[in-house]
């Protein structure tokens, strides 16, 4: 039994996290009322919501970084959608696809389906939408098109996409922001086509106004396709500070706050009016080495640093044991998670010092390490750093911005470390291949170790799901036993809420679809 | 020449502009200097190599710094601002949204300041060396000392989380709900409000005691004037400007200690903008706040000695 | 930056002093000052107390620092932990008898650092005059322009983040403060007549302003310079809360103030120790930084 700020817990490193903490950190923290009262959807009420990040534009293509989904998927439906469980995909504004040979992929699309602003959705929009994926001079996604050499519209309601080489990681591509299918007409009324503050989709809810870095504010689209959303409206505000961001929901301010962190939860906890929820999430804490150069281009270093690691404490003492201390890039539980080397690492300093010996580092070894610089983030690197130290693993920190430690360690190469969440893909071949691939930018050493190119290759021209599976699975062991990062934790999708808030759904990438929400009066 | 206020209005507008220019000067140079490069972060969490150059030519990055200022300076004297290098909103829009919630802030806290403090200094001089003196001298040291944004987090925790009294985040536009946008500013502004109060008390106490020392007073004594109509009429009179001049200055601290003020109350003013924009270096923003704030602080002053030279025709003289 | 004095005292330290004929070369017996002055010797004793835990850290300090306890998180006070217990279930008494030696530090650099480019350069443009005075005037004008924390922001910014980074833009903040109150004093001694004459002896420029100039020029920048550091505590703490000045694993009061905070909703009582350190120790700076101006200054004296 260990203490933390939840109090005691009693078993922490084996929890099924796809199975269990739902359950076990929503329901153990709902009020006995309303745990027995079972209470119907209700249709009406807007949504007061809290998101602590501005979105870098409304835009799809546009736009960066994760946190957008809460405002991006109000307003606009994929081509492919995916259970927020599995990630298994979905049909969507696709009712579905087919490679009809390895480089040539075929999108049947629904039909009777408008944008917001009447005009209809069909195979010219969306050869439209993916040609402007690949040839906006503003648009983020051209990578993830890369493979594609040529779309066309085969059918009023049906487009073909060929392919430069086989890539079964693209219908999951088409989950992603390069699926969200924008109206074509907005972007030909935009002056430059730029759509970054004026959105127009198919989804559940209509864009209204955006105040930067204060409010974004949907309207119900009462013409939706599918099943109609129960809210009126979603109001979601943004607020940078986590703290400020829980202290709205617990004066009563709003009803949902969104991307916390287990200190929230914690807060959250001890006001009985209030549920908190920590999800199974794909992003991961790890640090990304630089196994190009200097000490840690030896094997043995980056794995005695693996060894001198305590995972379950990090995930108790970090993340408040929410997440999954194991050193897999993904939640227990997950398909492409092989079970068998989750815990590949475990802690044996005995293991980590006679490694660093071995490498000729008896006396210790000095890492050069760049972190994030928030309260959080130091709070990880002071936790990590005495862990290490123990196997006679220094650190010798900087702290910065985020995006200027991506530049200090991955263009400038300076240092051997850089600590970071990362994670957060739809498939789990794209997460290797942004992370490892020598043309990754988050790979520092740009290079590719032996063995690498042949799982990746297969990961992206296998199509059967087992063979797939198996292929990962193989790349999982790889990485781990080469030591190619210095995971520590996967995290967990974090919301406080009040009991009135039913129906909502983190989803395993943080990406919430707000249309089955609903509130009580 | 011209002389009196016009004159001494026209000359200080004179010598704003190579203020302004030095000032918007420093701080572009500042954010250029900043290391962390825009473009990786316009490019986003999975940026390819080329998609940064592409970005860096796309925005004109890769231009010298003096041509980007130049640029930048032509455009702003054209009322041009620019747009955020992220959100890609007009930058004057943004600012003009936000500055209402921080100038409604740094108002209150003067006049919560003024309606405090300068009763407590008049208080301490009128009671010089009495118990009550040394109270409240002691109490505007504290005023002093005590860190803003710790303040703010102890009301917060106090009367927003525990009584209820007062919302604990947020703001509400002046513009639509006065009242309400008032009840919204009051902790931020009691906890932004400490300095001005114990200043202005400290202020206002030496330099009453200054008057009533003087000669003049004590004449005025000597012919037997009420101590209660020598104060009202005289000694305040008298120390109009010293507040004044002492609120003026005020304003610039207000501003600065808003930047973290609003950070504790998730108000969405110019102060949270430019610490945001700052760390994320977004420069037409950061150089936007910069340009308006400076504005605001400069014609702040001016203001004060229009004021000042208005009750006092000899200082419009000596400027 | 919460620097009430910053711009008030200026105005309030620099005009009359500026205004005073020169003062006698002041000879005065410290200690019978100091008794004379209780709210002096109060601040003195505090700060000397100060210094002494710093140094002796070490030796007073009941744990190591950066000792993480991580079955003991957030502990309220108890025996074994005074102050109680950080969220890595480091002892808080001991972090803030050790972060005694970072807020010292970084408030010496602050105003170290504000001295050394405020000081010559108000120096130089009140000595040279002319032209080189008016630009000058005009730059100092336009970074005064600036409310101060805003500019802190932009340095640290540039500079990139730690504790020292920040002290250095407060440091920037304040040498255009200086270098105005230096200016001032500087016209005003050049003017005297005694300047005049040792021109006429022949004296050299260099001699001149380091004999008579600074000498007779420097004393409301000792009052400035003791108001200054409980500014650079207050800055710090700010700094530090919009996560500008860490510096990892090091305690430093603001450093401590701002993690607390993070957890005020599960252990307000960790936001009370730091909190209250910078406010006693910016309290005895602002009260010692008054009792010199009073001494320096015998216009205020005679009140």
């Amino acid at each position: 039994m260990t203490t933390n700020l939840f109090g005691k817990i009693p078993d922490i490193s084996r929890r099924s996290l796809l199975a269990g903490t739902v359950a076990a950190g929503g329901l153990a923290l709902l009020p006995a009322t309303a745990r027995a009262q079972a209470p119907q959807p209700r249709s009406g009420g807007t949504l007061r919501a809290v998101m602590p990040f501005n979105p870098a534009a409304l835009d799809p293509l546009t736009g960066r970084n994760n946190p957008d989904f809460n405002a991006l998927l109000l307003m606009f439906d994929a081509l492919i959608g995916f259970d927020p469980q599995t990630l298994e995909l979905q049909p969507m504004l696709a009712t579905s696809w087919k490679f009809t040979d390895p480089t040539t992929l075929v999108l049947e699309l629904r039909q009777g389906v408008e944008f917001h602003d009447g005009t209809p959705f069909n195979a010219e929009a969306v050869v439209f939408h993916l040609q402007r994926c690949s040839t906006y001079d503003r648009s983020n996604v051209k990578s993830d098109l890369a493979v594609v050499d040529k779309v066309e519209a085969t059918g009023p309601y049906q487009v073909s996409l060929k392919l430069k080489y086989p890539d079964a990681t693209l219908p999951a591509i088409l989950t992603d922001r390069a699926g969200l299918i924008v109206s074509p007409a907005s972007v030909k009324a935009a002056a430059g086509g730029n759509v970054d503050r004026a959105p127009v989709g198919t989804g559940p809810f209509k864009f209204v106004e955006w105040q930067d870095n204060t409010l974004i504010k949907v309207v119900k689209n009462a013409n939706y396709w599918g099943e109609k959303p129960y809210l009126d409206g979603v109001d979601m505000r943004i607020v940078n500070e986590f703290n400020t961001a829980v202290r709205t929901v617990t004066a009563g301010e709003s009803d949902i706050v969104l991307n916390m962190s287990a200190q929230q939860m914690a807060v959250a906890k001890r006001d009985p009016k209030l549920i908190a929820e920590a999800t199974p999430s794909m992003i991961y804490y790890t640090a990304f080495l630089n196994y190009g150069e200097g000490p840690l281009k030896d094997v043995r270093v980056r794995q005695a640093m693996n060894w001198a690691l305590d995972r379950p404490v990090l995930n108790q003492v970090l993340w408040g044991g929410l997440g999954g201390g194991h050193c897999s890039m993904f939640p227990s539980g997950f398909w492409a998670n092989d079970p068998a080397t989750e815990n590949y690492y475990k802690l044996d300093l005995d293991r980590a010092k006679s490694l660093l010996k071995a490498a000729g580092f008896a006396k210790g070894i000095e890492i050069a390490t760049f972190t994030w610089a928030d309260q959080a983030a130091v709070q990880r690197q002071e936790v990590l750093g005495a862990q290490l130290a123990e196997a006679g693993i220094r650190l010798k920190v900087t702290p910065a911005q985020p995006a200027q430690t991506m530049q200090y360690f991955l263009t400038e190469k300076k240092g051997q470390m850089l600590m970071t969440p990362t994670g957060g893909l739809p498939d789990p071949a794209t997460a290797y291949d942004r992370q490892f691939s020598a043309t990754a930018y988050r790979n520092a050493a740009k290079i590719e170790l032996p063995g690498y190119r042949e799982l990746m290759d297969a990961s992206m021209n296998t199509f059967d799901n087992a063979k797939r599976k198996d292929v990962l699975h193989k790349m999982q062991r790889f990485v781990l036993e080469n030591a190619l990062h210095l995971p520590q934790f996967s995290s967990a999708g974090i919301i406080i809420r009040t009991p009135k808030v039913h129906g909502f759904n983190f989803s395993l990438l943080q990406r919430p679809r707000f249309h089955k929400v609903w509130m009580e009066a | 020449m011209m002389y009196g206020v016009p004159g001494m209005v026209a000359q200080r507008l004179m010598q704003l502009v190579p203020v302004m220019i030095v000032a918007t000067f420093v701080v572009f140079s500042l954010v250029y200097m900043m290391p962390g490069d825009p473009a990786m972060m316009i490019a986003g969490d999975y940026a390819t190599a080329e998609r940064i150059a592409e970005i860096r030519q796309i925005y004109g990055f890769d231009r010298p710094m003096l041509v980007q200022y130049f640029f930048w300076l032509g455009n702003a004297l054209q009322g041009d601002l620019g747009h955020s290098l992220f959100s890609n909103e007009s930058v004057l829009r943004l600012i003009l949204s936000r500055l209402p919630h921080t100038v409604l802030l740094v108002l209150y806290a003067l006049v919560l300041g003024a309606a405090l403090g300068i009763p407590l200094g008049i208080l301490a001089a009128t009671r010089q060396g009495t118990t009550l003196d040394k109270i409240i001298t002691s109490v505007a040291s504290l005023g002093v000392a005590v860190p803003n944004f710790w303040l703010g987090i102890i009301l917060v925790t106090l009367f927003s989380l525990g009584y209820r009294w007062f919302p604990a985040t947020g703001a509400v536009s002046v513009f639509e709900k006065p009242l309400e946008s008032l009840y919204y500013a009051t902790l931020p502004a009691v906890a932004l409000s400490t300095g001005v109060v114990a200043v202005l008390a400290r202020q206002v106490r030496s330099a009453l005691l200054e008057v009533l020392g003087s000669q003049y007073i004590r004449t005025l004594r000597a012919k037997g004037l009420g101590s209660g109509a020598i104060l009202w009429k005289h000694g305040l009179r008298n120390v109009a400007a010293t507040m004044l001049t002492i609120a003026g200055l005020q304003v610039n601290r207000l501003f600065s200690s808003a930047v973290i003020i609003e950070a504790v109350f998730a108000i969405p003013g110019v102060g949270n903008l430019i610490s945001y924009s700052a760390l994320n270096k977004d420069f037409p923003v950061v150089q936007g706040v910069a340009l308006v704030l400076v504005l605001v602080v400069i014609l702040t002053n001016l203001l004060v000695d229009v004021l000042n030279a208005t009750f006092d025709p000899r200082v419009a003289a000596s400027t | 930056m919460t620097d009430t004095n910053m711009t008030a005292m200026t105005q309030t330290a620099a005009a009359p002093a500026a205004r005073a004929t020169l003062p006698p070369p002041v000879r005065f017996r410290f200690w019978a000052w100091l008794w004379a002055d209780k709210r002096a010797l109060v601040s003195l004793a505090y700060l000397s107390v100060l210094v002494l835990a710093a140094i002796f850290a070490p030796v007073i300090a009941p744990y190591a620092p950066n000792k993480q306890n991580l079955m003991d998180l957030l502990a309220p006070p108890s025996g074994a932990h005074w102050l109680g217990t950080d969220d890595l279930g480091r002892d808080t008494l001991s972090r803030l008898i050790y972060g005694s030696y970072n807020a010292l530090y970084a408030a010496s650099l602050a105003v170290g650092i504000g001295v050394a480019i405020g000081v010559p350069l108000g120096v130089f443009i009140g000595f040279v005059g002319g032209w080189v005075d008016q630009v000058g005037s005009r730059i100092i004008d336009g970074v005064l322009a600036f409310p101060p924390l805003v500019l802190a922001v932009a340095v640290t910014g540039a500079l990139g983040i730690g504790l020292t980074n920040a002290m250095i833009a407060v440091g920037f903040a304040f040498a255009p403060v200086l270098a105005r109150t230096m200016r001032a004093q500087t016209l005003v001694v050049k003017n005297a007549l005694y300047v005049e004459a040792a021109t006429g002896f022949g004296a050299s420029r260099l001699h001149l302003i380091l004999r008579h100039i600074l000498p007779n020029a420097i004393q409301p920048v000792i009052v400035e310079v003791t108001l200054m550091l409980a500014v650079a505590l207050l800055a710090e703490a700010g700094l530090s809360f919009l996560s500008l000045g860490v510096q990892p694993p090091e305690s430093s009061w603001g450093g401590m103030l701002a993690r607390a905070y993070h957890y005020v909703e599960v252990a307000p009582e960790q936001m009370y120790a730091p909190g209250f350190a910078i406010l006693f120790t910016a309290l005895a700076f602002n009260t010692l930084g008054e009792s010199i101006r009073v001494l320096l200054d015998p216009t205020i004296k005679r009140r």
